[in-house]
Parts: structure tokens; C-alpha cells; sequence
């Protein structure tokens, strides 16, 4: 499934897209953005510094509560998510690692 | 390109777990209608083991011990880079709202167009970077971590039952922490004991009317490997044991030196299938991680040497 939509396009989106997903879900960026890296290194994406003066007091990146994926948050989602529910209620001993990639695979699977 | 390095059994038996999983879940999940259709048909389900493997791929690469949350992904804060130690430029907290913040450390200063790292984790050897996240930090100069398997020795009619009581992972990890290599690992106990030291096995029946697998150490039950050292620790011979331990773990070093330096022979980051395939950067790792394991476990030989001597001088002083 994810070889075929990364080479489809339905899973892949360029990182310029990171910033209108950022604003449509309220994550706050305050003196830092993601940005490519060159050079030696070959990086790829980074976060980088926006400003001379970074206060330790301001947070750099704000994302809200219900953006994280957390034991919590698979639990919350299960509640709304019928097909979610079913998934985990028919695999009760799975480790918090399989929650989490059942989650992930749902929400990919939404996409394809 | 692997070969002999403690990453390599790491990934297989990782690759394994992976399929085990998937095949558990394809199992439980097979009587849901719409994950029998959309997922598992033969011909039109799309969800293959490769997936399984990508998503944890993209889990274990990206999943940070959020304060106060617990293991977590956060989206966009995991675009930060690693650095370790001083270099780190940025922390993460929750604020009192629950949402997840990032924010520089105090003790650092940053100029503009300068890179805002976290830590992955500043204490985790060579080969758990590689595994995880597929990179080693420049300027690394010791792998910090080795795992070796140890298998119980062929000839031992008591290898399988001790291999299926073992609570604890078949290996030794050697660790690199102040210039002096240690050795931790409760499995090599129950390689060295055998029936003439008082090592036992009974089939018991459990409260479900289950049959299980019972070791005992001097009529003393096992309830963990763990249990097991404790005893001996107290034991007349512990000096014995200690010694049997130390020894089969040189051994062992010494075999999986033996294999690093024939690959390194072979012509370094020589395989057997598509290894002109292979990129450049994790071949340099590859080539890294084997330096600095066999580093190593060169500098565990020596220092198990010294732990044989004098564990040979404290049995001489005790009697034996």
C-alpha cells in the first residue's frame, strides 16, 4: 500500500506542504521553520533558526495536544473511530508499538 | 555488507518479529468484513508485510519519551535533527495544557540560519542509531554497546529445557562506558550450570491445569534467570561459576572477532547479493559500525582477561 501511493502521489507531499498543515492545524512556529540543509552533511530537512535572538522561555514550536500520537491519543481516537475500535478489540494482546502502527496504518489506509 | 556486526542479527531477528505481528494481526482481524476485503483478498487487499514494516520504520525513527506523555510522535517537532550533549540546542516539555513545546536550552545561543537540534538519546550506542534512526554522529568514537547471541553449547542435554525456562534475552551486552568494558546478561548463568551443580528441571501443573516448565538451583525454584545469579552470588563456588562465565564469554568475543576480521580481509564491505546497489551513506555506516564494534570487543577481550586473573587470584585466596 505505501510503495504504491508514494509512487502514485496520493502519499507523498512535497515539504512545502508542511506549513499549510501547520497553520490548518494551529501548530505555532515562533523564530524557527523547517527548512532544507545542503552541503556535506546531506541532511535533507532541518530546523532551523529564524532569528539572532532565540529566548529559552519562548517555545520555538507550539503543536497542540491533539495533534500527538500517544498511548492517550490511541485510545481517544478509538472511542470516535469504529473501525479503529474493531481493529484493536480483535487483537487484545497487541504492544503499545502495534497500536500505534495499527493507527498509523488506518490513517494511510484512509488516504489510498 | 553487515556481516559480523551485532546489527546484523538485530535486524533478522527484528525483520522476523515484524512478520510474526503481522501475521497475528492479519489472523485476528480476518472475520472483520471490511478489513477481509479491503485489506486481506487475495486479489484486491492492499496491505502487504512491507507496510508493516515501513510504518514501524517510520514509528521507531520518530518516536520520542514525551514528559508527561510517554512515548509519542509529535509532527513537526520530530523534524529537529539529533546532536548529543552540548551540541544539543532545543528541549521538549508539555505545557500546562497539555500541548507539546519546544524550546532552547539555556545554556545555548544560536545565530540565525543555525540548525535547532534535540537528542535522540545521548546515551545509546552505535548500532541502536543505525537501527533506529539510520545514522551514525560524526565524530562517534566508540560503538558504547555490543550484543552478542550465545547459544547453549550442542552437547548439553539440558540446552533446550534451560533455553525455554530463560526469561531473559539469549546474549551478553558488552558495554563501553569509562574506558573499561563490562559485561551484563543473566543468560550465560544458566549456560554454565548443569545438573552436577545442582541445575534442575520438573514439569508442574499450574492453577489452569496447565503443564509448565520448572527450573530449579539446589531445590530452590527459578521463578526468573534473573533469581538464578542471586544464588549463585551466594553460592561456596560462585568464584567457579564466575569463572565458566567469563571464559565463555571470551570465547565468544573471540568468535565474532574472527568474523570481523575475515570480512575485513574479504575486502571490507564485500556481499553476496546487490551490494553495488547499496547507497553511499549506509555503506559508510555499515563500515563505521564495524570499526567501532570491533574496537570494541577487542578492548572487551583484554579486559575479560584481566576479569579471568583475577577471578583466579580470588579462588586462589578462597581455597579452590
Amino acid at each position: 500500500m505505501i510503495r504504491r501511493g508514494k509512487a502514485y502521489g496520493w502519499l507523498h507531499l512535497p515539504s512545502s506542504a508542511l506549513e499549510s498543515w501547520s497553520i490548518m492545524n494551529n501548530v505555532q512556529f515562533d523564530g524557527v521553520a523547517v527548512e532544507t540543509i545542503l552541503g556535506a552533511e546531506a541532511k535533507g530537512l532541518a530546523l532551523v533558526s529564524k532569528s539572532e535572538t532565540l529566548d529559552p522561555e519562548r517555545p520555538l514550536i507550539t503543536i497542540p495536544r491533539d495533534l500527538v500520537l500517544s498511548r492517550e491519543a490511541v485510545q481517544l481516537h478509538a472511542k470516535a473511530d469504529l473501525h479503529l475500535r474493531e481493529v484493536l478489540e480483535a487483537v487484545p494482546d497487541l504492544s503499545l508499538v502495534g497500536s500505534f502502527l495499527v493507527e498509523r496504518v488506518l490513517q494511510l489506509f484512509i488516504c489510498s | 555488507m553487515l556481516r559480523g556486526t551485532s546489527l546484523a542479527p538485530a535486524i533478522a531477528a527484528k525483520m522476523k518479529s515484524l512478520e510474526r505481528e503481522f501475521d497475528s494481526l492479519r489472523q485476528q482481524t480476518a472475520s472483520i468484513p471490511w478489513c477481509a476485503e479491503y485489506w486481506w483478498d487475495e486479489d484486491r487487499g492492499i496491505l502487504s508485510p512491507d507496510d508493516w514494516k515501513q510504518v514501524d520504520a517510520m514509528y521507531r525513527s520518530r518516536a520520542l519519551e514525551f514528559p508527561g506523555i510517554g512515548d509519542s510522535m509529535v509532527p513537526c517537532l520530530d523534524m529537529a535533527n539529533h546532536a548529543s550533549g552540548e551540541l544539543t540546542a532545543a528541549r521538549y516539555e508539555t505545557s500546562s495544557d497539555g500541548d507539546a513545546l519546544l524550546l532552547l536550552r539555556h545554556e545555548v545561543q544560536l545565530q540565525q540560519g543555525g540548525e535547532v537540534t534535540i537528542t535522540y538519546g545521548d546515551d545509546k550506542g552505535a548500532c541502536e542509531m543505525i537501527f533506529s534512526y539510520g545514522f551514525l554522529e560524526d565524530g562517534i568514537s566508540d560503538a558504547r554497546d555490543v550484543f552478542l547471541d550465545l547459544a547453549m553449547a550442542e552437547d548439553d542435554p539440558l540446552g533446550r529445557a534451560k533455553h525455554a525456562v530463560a526469561s531473559c534475552a539469549p546474549g551478553v551486552r558488552l558495554s563501553n562506558r569509562s574506558g573499561r568494558v563490562t559485561w551484563e546478561g543473566d543468560y550465560i548463568w544458566l549456560i554454565c550450570l548443569n545438573e552436577e551443580d545442582g541445575l534442575q528441571f520438573r514439569v508442574v501443573q499450574t492453577i489452569d491445569g496447565d503443564r509448565q516448565l520448572e527450573a530449579l538451583f539446589k531445590d530452590k525454584p527459578l521463578e526468573s534467570t534473573a533469581r538464578l545469579k542471586e544464588y549463585l552470588q551466594v553460592d561456596l563456588l560462585w568464584e567457579v561459576y564466575r569463572l565458566r562465565a567469563v571464559s565463555i564469554i571470551q570465547d565468544r568475543v573471540e568468535q565474532q572477532l574472527k568474523v570481523l576480521y575475515s570480512v575485513a580481509d574479504g575486502g571490507g564491505d564485500c556481499d553476496e547479493v546487490g551490494d553495488s546497489q547499496v547507497r553511499q551513506r549506509p555503506r559508510e555506516f555499515a563500515m563505521r559500525l564495524r570499526d567501532l564494534e570491533t574496537r570494541l570487543l577487542e578492548q572487551a577481550y583484554e579486559d575479560l582477561e584481566g576479569e579471568v586473573c583475577m577471578v583466579c587470584i580470588s579462588a586462589d585466596i578462597t581455597g579452590f
